[in-house]
């Protein structure tokens, strides 16, 4: 059970953190300069951005649930079982936002649950 | 209607490929989350990439993974997590604060996301996206290598499922409906 929870904050709090952090990233804008000290100057703008704090503590969140589940388990069972967020994600889209899901990505999906149940079976 | 809505549908749209019916009036869409020419509502999935597109996403690729198997080392050193109680659990935090691997892990992550943010400035996720989904192969390989772990026939063939399925999720242009 406790497992559980924290393959779904992996997966929830993961994926709302990277929502968080994309849009921020959006709002700073396209990063064109590479060196170094541009770089460096990036980060005080994309800290001022709050997503980017709400972004992050999400995907903190997940990250401690991530090293929970390390304890125990397999890296290679842990992270591809993390793919179900496809699935989620496809289902969440299609009833919460009403999105039309093609049968092409359906089958995408479906390939992904079929991959993960594998590697539960496979569970050596 | 406000666009904080429509980033999140935009953002589903991008990492799952899926499809809102309807679309933002031209009036609603913020110029800097939706650039002039580019539309909202399902792109173009052929545009060029450009070279630090592809280098960044094999930093992402292989950072990402070793991260994660760090991470893994790290925490089987550490032992069981258990929650029983307060002491535990902040001896615990101490015993990972402690450990080189873990912070090698956290470093290698960190390169990641630092990749992984750099590129979704410019790129959109949905060029990200297929591309990453070699990760899920390269973590069993490293974790096969690096931490012994044994890695049955049937995984393996999951974890290749795992990279198809991402693949022609994200390879599937992100509309093939017309919009009502």
């Amino acid at each position: 059970m406790r497992v559980l929870i924290f393959y779904l904050l992996i997966i929830g709090a993961g994926t709302a953190g990277e929502l968080c952090v994309a849009r921020s990233m959006k709002a700073v804008g396209e990063v064109k300069d590479f060196r170094p000290s541009a770089l460096l100057a990036v980060i005080p703008r994309v800290l001022r951005v709050p997503w980017t704090w709400i972004g992050l503590t999400l995907m903190g969140t997940a990250f401690f649930s991530l090293l929970a589940l390390l304890s125990t388990e397999n890296v290679s069972f842990v992270v591809p079982v993390t793919a179900l967020s496809y699935g989620v994600g496809a289902l969440g889209g299609k009833f919460f936002l009403g999105e039309q899901v093609t049968r092409r990505r359906w089958a995408g999906v479906l390939l992904v649950c079929a991959g993960v149940a594998l590697v539960i079976a496979g569970r050596g | 209607m406000d666009y904080d809505f429509y980033f999140v549908v935009e953002y589903f749209q991008a990492k799952y490929h899926v499809c809102v019916v309807g679309e933002p009036p031209e009036t609603e869409r913020n110029e800097r989350l939706l650039p002039a020419g580019k539309s909202p509502h399902c792109m173009k999935a052929s545009r060029g990439l450009h070279f630090k597109t592809y280098l960044l996403i094999f930093l992402m690729v292989i950072f990402g993974p070793l991260g994660n198997v760090l991470l893994g080392k790290g925490m089987k050193r550490v032992g069981a997590v258990n929650f029983e109680s307060v002491p535990e659990i902040l001896n615990l935090l101490g015993r990972v604060l402690m450990s080189g691997t873990i912070w090698l892990g956290i470093g290698s992550l960190i390169t990641f996301f630092a990749a992984y943010m750099l590129v979704l400035s410019w790129a959109d996720y949905s060029y990200v996206q297929p591309a990453s989904s070699v990760a899920y192969a390269v973590v069993a390989l490293l974790a096969h290598l690096m931490l012994r772990e044994v890695v049955t026939p049937t995984r393996w063939i999951g974890v290749i499922l795992i990279c198809m399925g991402v693949l022609v999720v994200g390879h599937t242009p992100p509309r093939t409906t017309e919009p009502n």
